[in-house]
């Protein structure tokens, strides 16, 4: 079981190089605009070309140019959601989900109807595409990317340009697809929220290379570049850090200012905190956090019960309080106040 | 100042669609008003133009049937596929519209003509082309097909190519997708290349005389007939005219309303410049 890629490819700016296993499950690729995402899906759809690499699924080798492998798309079994969704304006919904159904006539209007009735769209059946709105056309998108019973779903994001309202929807329309796919589900996009929402495991793309894998949380705890860092939301500064004489890093700001990690560290790092790990208080504590951090309020947004928290330390950092202690605090933008953290807070990973 | 130039601008748009539309309709109007009814119907009964007429319709319509079953699938592969010396076999195939007609007809004569580069072998096949109905045919074919391939190309060139992957990835085969989508979904474009290849085949002149002559019923189309008419009996000439204009007219507007040409038109090239993401 599973889907083993393996690409090594020329990009227009960059080489794309990755080597990832993806046995069951859902997998999202996340990365930047211009990271080579979507292109690692055409690849494996093989809707692009590849100068050299594997893929393998279930044994079965898609594409192997070692061996001079390169199955054409219709014989890879892969359910594709594209990111402008490219249903065909000018058929129905019916027939745009009869298109990748095999057999007669009868038994294609007959399984597209019940993969239309799957995601509640059955009613518009006989509606051109070109009619729909953009959550039913998603719905007829995902009921035809399942048409041809897919062994791999990749999904391009399937999120992207969604507000809150349809997101919840959205994300449970996947999830039905996902589990009608015997295989695994790779989806690539460039919001970490997408992916933490929509996967159980997230592989960081930067510039063509798969830079660290594993889950959400796996990710935010201990990130292992800075540009994950602040991919997973965290607070990213540069400085240099040295042992301090009790066991824990000091790290020295360029401002001068100094914060402290329980990580071990040396030289250039950069120190990553998440805005909710810290606290805000009027005055310097007396209590058990190493880190208090003399700071001006640049600014205060507020989201019902969280309120975010622009500071200047001089270097910018964000906190994310409850709304109730940001009144209570009275913050006034330009005021000063004190960012309280504990050392452990302070995540060190290696600069560059 | 601005609002000055503005407005200044404004009319100068309008004046030169109106002096556009007047000086290109007044020569059609002209005819009408020139040949009464009487000799409209009365250029219907003369045999001659009832031959033109049939002549002209019926290697029109073989000429169309030529263009639109070879010229469209030529166009789809321009359109879709990239390959070393394509813009050079596009600009080998938009050669023939900026042939002077005379060119063409004395080309056409040098391939298929009897002492021609084909000549020798269609004559041991005892085929001799030119001055038959198949040589009015082939001026058609000659001067008319660039107009469609062009127009066609263009039209698929417009379809966006993601839809094609969707197909790809969907299981479909090229000619399911062909047939199903890219052809109706390029229908606009094709018919409106139809429309220009069908005009320039009725209004054929210059190749056709030079290559097929202009045999009464045989390969006198209703231009040359027109020409042959006008240097005896100008009403006439001006009957045959207008009969022209009018089966012209008619079957534009039928191409037209067939293909989908009439309403709204999406500019070529919108469905493309659909904005993704670049990876």
């Amino acid at each position: 079981m599973g889907l083993s890629v393996r690409l090594d490819t020329p990009l227009p700016a960059f080489a794309l190089r990755i080597d990832e296993r993806v046995d069951h499950g859902v997998v999202a690729v996340v990365g930047p605009s211009g990271a080579g995402k979507s292109s690692v899906l055409e690849m494996i759809a093989g809707l692009r070309r590849a100068a050299s690499g594997a893929v393998v699924n279930d044994g079965e080798a898609w594409l192997d140019t070692d061996r001079g492998i390169n199955r054409p798309p219709q014989t890879r079994r892969v359910g594709y959601l594209f990111q402008d969704l490219a249903l065909f304006p000018h058929l129905s919904a019916l027939e745009n989900v009869a298109w990748g159904v095999p057999g007669s006539r009868r038994q294609r209007r007959a399984r597209a109807m019940e993969l239309l009735e799957r995601f509640g769209t059955g009613a518009l059946s006989a509606r051109r595409a070109d009619r729909l709105s953009g959550g039913e056309r998603r719905r007829v998108a995902l009921a035809r990317a399942l048409g041809r019973d897919p062994q791999v779903l990749l999904l391009d994001e399937p999120l992207g340009g969604l507000d809150a309202a349809s997101r919840r929807t959205a994300i449970d329309e996947l999830g039905t697809a996902v589990d009608a796919v015997s295989g695994p589900t790779l989806l690539v996009t460039h919001d970490f929220a997408d992916a933490v929402d929509l996967a159980d495991e997230v592989a960081v793309m930067e510039q063509g290379r798969i830079v660290q894998r594993g889950t959400p949380y796996e990710l935010g705890a201990s990130p292992a570049s800075r540009f994950v860092a602040s991919l997973v939301g965290a607070n990213t500064v540069t400085g240099h850090a040295a042992r301090r004489p009790d066991g824990l890093t000091a790290v020295r700001l360029s401002s001068g200012t100094e914060l402290v990690s329980a990580d071990p560290g040396a030289g250039e790092v950069v120190a990553s905190i998440f805005p909710a790990d810290i606290a805000l208080a009027r005055e310097g504590p007396g209590g058990s956090a190493l880190n208090a951090v003399a700071a001006t309020v640049t600014g205060v947004a507020t989201l019902g019960p969280r309120t975010r928290v622009g500071l200047r330390v001089p270097e910018a950092l964000i906190a994310e309080i409850t709304t109730v202690s940001a009144r209570r605090l009275d913050l006034r933008v330009g005021g000063p106040v004190t960012a309280v953290w504990k050392a452990t807070a302070t995540v060190l990973v290696a600069a560059g | 100042m601005s609002r000055y130039r503005e407005a200044a601008f404004a009319t100068a748009l309008v004046v030169a669609l109106s002096a556009t539309l007047l000086f290109l309709l007044l020569p059609v109007v002209a005819i009408f008003t020139q040949a009464g009814p009487g000799e409209l119907i009365g250029s219907l009964a003369r045999p001659e133009a009832r031959d033109a007429l049939e002549v002209s319709l019926r290697s029109a319509a073989i000429a169309m049937a030529i263009i639109l079953t070879v010229g469209t699938p030529a166009a789809y592969l321009l359109a879709t596929r990239n390959f070393p010396g394509r813009e050079l076999v596009i600009t080998a195939i938009e050669l023939p519209i900026v042939l002077p007609p005379a060119v063409a007809g004395i080309g056409l004569l040098a391939a298929f003509g009897p002492r021609g580069a084909l000549g020798e072998p269609l004559s041991s096949l005892g085929l001799s082309i030119p001055l038959t109905s198949t040589a009015v045919v082939l001026a058609m074919v000659f001067v008319s097909a660039p107009l469609h391939v062009r127009q066609a190309q263009a039209a698929f060139a417009a379809v966006d190519p993601r839809l094609r992957q969707a197909s790809h990835t969907l299981g479909a085969t090229e000619f399911r997708w062909f047939t199903r989508a890219a052809l109706p979904l390029a229908t606009p474009g094709l018919g409106a290349g139809a429309t220009l290849a069908l005009g320039r085949s009725l209004g054929e002149f210059g190749a056709t005389l030079m290559f097929a002559g202009s045999l009464q019923g045989v390969t006198q189309t209703l231009p040359l007939a027109i020409f042959e008419t006008f240097t005896t009996d100008f009403t006439a000439a001006l009957g045959l005219g207008a009969l022209l204009v009018a089966v012209s007219g008619a079957l534009l507007l039928t191409v037209k309303l067939l293909g989908g040409g009439i309403g709204p038109q999406r500019a070529p090239g919108y469905a493309a410049a659909g904005v993704r993401a670049a990876d």
